[in-house]
């Protein structure tokens, strides 16, 4: 309740999950930094009620802290390394499994567009499905060594 | 039956529709090679490849960096020649009459699409032959 109340105040109504995620973090971040001696979050029913009364206690609010700060790079870090596979791994040390499951999901979606013939390739590369860009790719089956 | 193009249609044709891949080598109308960086999604890796072209061999690509890994529990990369190169195509869907830009290349963006998902999940799901091989099953 106080993470979802905290996030709702900093969301900014970004269109990606992972830009949101970016910004919700930042904010979160900068508003501890100015925030002394702690972050109050109030419900926005009732403003009189603090959702964050156990920050009071110092050791609380100094594990939602650190916690935070970990959450912020390791969500940076994630998003700024290169390549699905890494970052996969990292994405998955912060949210588990689940992670695995959605990359293959979306792998079998581009599978089955790419089975319709719908996907081309832009001049750099970039698999897409727009039908003005690149090039289709056309039908193939990966081969090699049994 | 269609008309094969000649080697100067190929390298033209390259040039024209991969204009991030430069002609490294040309050896008279024996062989070309071509050089360049492929980002097949807006999360990978980009990729330095080498496509190789001889009229009447099938064509050649290998990644030259980064280097590709074998996932953990794996003993080989997916869907490799034994020579290291990327194995793209059955025998049949390759054939002479084909531009290596329309048809060849556009494969390379696929592999290596499926090959970061493999690394990430353990599943091949670009689909292929061999799909009992520990290395190509999808699920």
């Amino acid at each position: 309740m106080v993470l979802t109340t905290l996030a709702a105040q900093t969301y900014q109504g970004q269109l990606s999950v992972s830009e949101a995620l970016t910004d919700i973090l930042n904010g979160i971040v900068a508003l501890i930094a100015s925030s002394k001696p702690r972050i109050y979050v109030l419900n926005p029913a009732n403003p009189l009620e603090d959702l964050s009364e156990r920050w009071d206690d110092p050791e609380q609010y100094a594990a939602f802290v650190t916690g935070m700060h970990e959450l912020h790079r390791d969500w940076a870090n994630a998003v700024a390394t290169v390549g699905v596979h890494n970052a996969a791994k990292r994405l998955e040390a912060l949210f588990g499994e689940p992670v695995k499951t959605a990359v293959a999901k979306q792998a079998r979606q581009i599978q089955a567009m790419r089975e319709q013939s719908v996907l081309r390739v832009a001049p750099t590369g970039l698999i897409t499905a727009a039908p003005a860009i690149g090039l289709p790719i056309r039908a193939n089956t990966f081969h090699g060594m049994k | 039956m269609r008309r094969q193009p000649s080697f100067d249609e190929q390298v033209y044709r390259m040039g024209l529709v991969w204009p991030e891949l430069t002609l490294r080598r040309r050896v008279r109308q024996i062989e070309a090679v071509w050089i360049g960086e492929f980002l097949p999604s807006p999360m990978s890796a980009s990729y330095r490849v080498s496509v190789r072209f001889r009229p009447q061999w099938r064509p050649e690509v290998r990644v030259l960096a980064p280097h590709l890994e074998i996932r953990e529990g794996a003993s080989c990369l997916p869907h490799l020649n034994a020579d290291g190169s990327l194995c793209l195509h059955v025998q049949g869907e390759w054939q002479n009459w084909m531009y290596l830009a329309d048809y060849f290349v556009p494969w390379i963006s696929s592999w290596l699409y499926f090959y970061e998902v493999w690394y990430a999940t353990g599943f091949w799901v670009g689909g292929g032959t061999h799909p009992d091989k520990h290395e190509h099953r999808s699920e």
